[in-house]
């Protein structure tokens, strides 16, 4: 499977893939985007398994990103890792088509309750 | 009494140790974490990352400053780097930025159970002493995270 990792930040990306291998899925190749605008480039060139996305981001944040791809039809499964972790926020990223909302600080653990039913799927 | 009389600096400051101890202590995974002396101005050396907090009816800056040293330590902890790692200026901003974005993130969620809608910005590494105008107060406290000494620092935008 593929995941794509969205996040400005390229400490977090990193922190992100390796938090995942560390919750035990590291036969799950993971690609990288900064944004929003590039992620969603990615997801059209080639549609990943799961994407893991930040909130907060220059040129096209999480949510507009979310909404984009579902305005357009594009399903694939999506999850939110994030420092925004208010009930409004999730609300709005549930209502808006994601599967589940990571909030940051994370832990291996959190990673594998969360994805693994996701994965599975 | 309005939302921002009631939210004081020694509240803000309070939230972000507490979201600062849930950091250091998960995602850094420090054994320690430990508060030391608030102070009402920033440190005159430290060099840090800051993230905007914005509220209908009031703001802050949150941030985490430390001395060049420390900040270079907070980034390989981050990265889970080993302490003779070399790490670039680059990744240390990125590293420190992301804490700072971590700590406002938490302080946004404990205080939304208080008063909602805040925006939280992107964060801003700089070097330098920060300065206050009269509209603003500066709180500051001093923690250790590990053997890592930092101070966390707030900015509140008094009521108009």
């Amino acid at each position: 499977m593929k995941i794509l990792v969205v996040d400005d930040s390229k400490a977090m990306r990193k922190i992100v893939a390796r938090t995942l291998k560390q919750a035990g899925f590291e036969q799950h190749a993971v690609e990288e985007a900064e944004n929003g605008a590039l992620a969603f480039d990615a997801i059209k060139a080639s549609p990943p398994d799961l994407v893991l996305c930040d909130w907060n981001m220059p040129e096209m944040n999480g949510i507009e990103l979310l909404q984009k791809l579902r305005s357009e039809g594009q399903t694939v499964k999506f999850g939110f890792v994030t420092t925004e972790g208010t009930p409004e926020m999730r609300k709005l990223a549930m209502d808006s088509g994601a599967l589940f909302l990571i909030a940051k600080p994370f832990t291996p653990e959190t990673f594998q309750q969360v994805l693994q039913p996701v994965l599975a799927s | 009494m309005t939302v921002t009389q009631e939210f004081t600096l020694q509240d803000w400051l309070q939230i972000t140790v507490q979201a600062c101890e849930e950091l250091a202590t998960g995602q850094l995974g420090c054994q320690t974490f430990t508060v030391g002396p608030s102070a009402t101005e920033a440190p005159v050396t430290d060099v840090g990352s800051y993230v905007a907090l914005v509220g209908d009816e009031t703001s802050a800056q949150i941030g985490v400053v430390a001395s060049i040293d420390g900040c270079r330590a907070l980034a390989r902890k981050m990265l889970c780097m080993e302490p003779s790692e070399e790490i670039s200026d680059a990744d240390m901003c990125d590293a420190v930025g992301e804490i700072a974005n971590i700590l406002g993130g938490s302080v946004k969620r404990l205080i939304s159970e208080r008063v909602p809608g805040f925006k939280l910005g992107l964060p801003l590494f700089m070097q330098g002493r920060l300065l206050a105008s009269d509209r603003q107060e500066v709180g500051t406290v001093a923690v250790k995270m590990g053997e890592i000494e930092a101070h966390l620092l707030v900015v509140r935008f008094k009521a108009s």
